[in-house]
């Protein structure tokens, strides 16, 4: 028995001796610097916390930001995988403790951008948002009024979902079914986008099935199935989310009981396979492409960390999102946009919006740049 | 001889855990896992998992599992902000504690009265109370004081938690109740042939683990400032393995002590950190803090003779 416990001791120790070894390099607290590294004083360091790097949008984020950091040299610590607010303070405390200056998050809801603001305000650290806007306004207005908010990054959804319905009148369609977010997330304006498109577009949403939480793929089936068999009229499906399965579940559902002449989708998001529906008149639309949120996050919190900050006041910068219409766009997309192997901005022009590498660099040059955002400015740009 | 060294080792393993994890994060962080305030932060972050995890040892201690915890603190948070509004501290506190003792006890109930494992009972708790506060959050904000918050410190999360384990060794040790939990769990016949009300002592174990639910959701709700859909979540899995990283006997019965919530909520906070300060990926932590979790179940864990899986 004893020799079994200590061997159990041994192998976990071992393990987890093992396991230190596989760390990303971006954050190894003892790795040397590498050859040819400019000879600085001690990086700053900026942790991230994000739900994951394993879906598209996230592995992209995660390539982008660990590159843009090595190219600004700036050292990165990722707190990967919280999905409460309770587990993202919890990270921003580690990430704190770790010795991070800055911290750049994704609130998983309103609260979490409360209070791990307030923790990085008492700790005197600088933090900033992406990918969401805060709708609660009272938070909203304790979290504008930080000394050490930089700011934050999201996208017009709404203006996006506008864009998409209007693709689909036209196609001549005007009968929707609302794949519908809850109402109290962020993304939520999503919903109220297609809406506002479809009475711009002269077109209804005619019913709507809420997403579920844990991302049940049964529950996205039911909801089309139900659309099809109680609105018959119905011409499209307007899909808030294609993440977690949802697009899969959707597609295999309306494939197996109609046809594109029937329905049509419009989508956030991209999943695999869309090419083929794009092709196959499936898909008329998909709103996709706002990974560049977190890089431009990511660089104007590092000018702060850094004593350069682009301003006195926070910030709020606005990410386009790329609609994508056809197989061929889609390509594109996939190629130089949706491809964590691909970087969007060169390293000059990520250095050039850095206050160490270009002591001129002002707020107006990122939003040149994000107002520029394509996917011919990309192609056209592209150096890789 | 050879009886009392197994019976040491399995005392002695959570401590050499604890220690064996510590030692090897202090060495290979480059003095960051032992820095100051990196300390205070775990401390801090796990206190109110060890004042879950207090009450449950009650429950764990006559062989059942709480699996109400994650749901059932979001449906006391709920509840209680209901009532208060968050505006009165101490009133909102007394709230956690009374929805707290309901909660289990309608567990309680339904196990002992309905003859239903209490997990499955404790899982409808959590189901009710997550459907009801996502609700109610998709509805209604629920924010609590910008003040409540001063106080989710670690010198009052520290207070809780000595009074609350200073209760809980005193009664799960020196009364009646906490040790009939043990009796029971070790032979639940045999405790009631001796006369012991089994099912009212159940019910007092899971009204104990309610109450101290209802402190510990309270302390999270001042903590993150707000009844959120997601508060709360994952406290059951958190809680049951901390106490299994602490050594508990899985099955109950007179081996079972309350030190487990302490050192195993300890273990399970310093693994988090440290693997985080390593730069792991979220889904390596998972299988490593897997891994472990089964190690410390193979080492702890009390195999009857002739016993085999099913």
């Amino acid at each position: 028995m004893k020799k079994k416990i200590l061997a159990i001791l041994l192998a976990a120790m071992l393990a987890l001796g093992a396991l230190s070894a596989c760390g990303s390099p971006a954050t190894d607290p003892s790795a040397p610097p590498s050859e040819g590294s400019e000879p600085e004083a001690e990086a700053h360091k900026i942790g991230v916390i994000f739900y994951g790097r394993d879906d598209a949008l996230g592995s992209c984020v995660y390539e982008e930001v660990n590159h843009a950091a090595e190219v600004i040299g700036v050292e990165v610590e990722w707190a990967l995988g919280d999905y409460d607010t309770a587990a993202q303070l919890t990270s921003a405390e580690n990430l704190v403790s770790a010795g991070c200056e800055g911290i750049m998050f994704m609130p998983i809801e309103d609260a979490s951008a409360q209070r791990v603001g307030q923790y990085c305000e008492e700790n005197g650290v600088w933090f900033a948002i992406c990918f969401r806007d805060i709708l609660d306004q009272d938070i909203k207005a304790y979290v504008e009024g930080c000394e050490y908010y930089v700011g934050s990054c999201w996208e017009d959804d709404a203006g996006a979902a506008e864009e998409m319905v209007a693709v689909l009148a036209e196609n001549g369609r005007t009968t929707y079914g609302l794949e519908k977010l809850n109402p109290s997330i962020a993304l939520a304006v999503r919903n109220d986008g297609y809406a506002a498109g479809a009475e711009a577009n002269g077109g209804e949403i005619v019913a709507e099935y809420e997403v579920p939480n844990d991302g049940n793929s049964q529950t996205h089936i039911n909801g089309i199935t139900n659309f099809l068999n109680l609105y018959p009229d119905m011409d499209a499906i307007l899909m808030t989310t294609a993440s977690q399965g949802a697009a899969e579940a959707i597609m295999n559902t309306l494939k197996q009981n109609t046809t594109s002449e029937q329905i049509q989708v419009v989508t956030f998001d991209l999943y695999e396979g869309i090419a083929e529906d794009f092709e196959s008149g499936w898909v008329a639309a998909a709103a996709a492409g706002n990974s560049p949120d977190a890089l431009f996050v990511f660089l104007m919190l590092a000018n702060s960390v850094e004593g350069t900050p682009l301003s006195d006041s926070f910030i709020n910068l606005s990410q386009k999102e790329i609609i994508v219409t056809s197989a061929e766009e889609c390509a594109d997309f996939e190629k130089y946009i949706d491809n964590p192997d691909f970087q969007i901005y060169s390293d000059d022009i990520i250095r050039s919006l850095n206050g160490k590498f270009n002591s001129e660099v002002s707020l107006e040059d990122f939003t040149e740049l994000m107002e520029a955002f394509s996917l011919d400015w990309v192609k056209e740009n592209s150096v890789q | 001889m050879k009886r009392l060294d197994k019976g040491l080792l399995k005392n002695l393993a959570p401590y050499a855990g604890l220690i064996a994890i510590t030692l090897i994060f202090a060495l290979t962080t480059g003095g960051r896992f032992t820095q100051a305030r990196n300390l205070t932060n775990i401390i801090g972050q796990s206190m109110v998992t060890m004042i879950a995890a207090c009450g449950c040892t009650f429950v764990m201690a006559h062989n059942n599992l709480d699996f109400s915890l994650g749901g059932g603190c979001a449906l006391i948070s709920a509840a209680s902000f209901l009532v208060t509004r968050g505006e009165n501290l101490p009133l909102t506190l007394l709230m956690c504690m009374v929805f707290g003792v309901l909660c289990s006890l309608v567990t309680a109930l339904i196990h002992v009265k309905g003859r239903i494992p209490a997990f499955m009972a404790g899982m409808c708790i959590m189901f009710v109370g997550r459907g009801v506060v996502e609700g109610l959050a998709t509805n209604m904000v629920m924010n609590l004081p910008a003040a409540a918050t001063a106080y989710a410190n670690n010198m009052v999360y520290l207070a809780f938690l000595v009074v609350v384990f200073a209760l809980s060794v005193f009664v799960f040790n020196y009364t009646k109740v906490g040790k009939a939990q043990k009796l029971i769990g070790a032979n639940p016949r045999a405790a009631e042939l001796s006369g012991i009300a089994v099912g009212r002592y159940k019910a007092i174990a899971f009204a104990i683990s309610g109450l101290t639910l209802g402190i510990a959701s309270f302390l999270t709700m001042i903590r993150i400032g707000s009844v959120t859909k997601t508060i709360g979540s994952g406290l059951e899995t958190d809680v049951l393995i901390a106490l299994t990283l602490g050594g508990i006997p899985l099955a109950g019965g007179t081996d079972t002590r309350m030190r487990s919530a302490l050192i195993g909520s300890l273990t399970y906070y310093v693994l988090g950190n440290g693997l985080m300060i390593w730069g792991l990926d979220a889904n390596v932590i998972s299988i490593v803090k897997g891994v472990i979790f089964l190690a410390t179940v193979y080492v702890t864990m009390e195999r009857r003779e002739g016993s085999y899986a099913l």
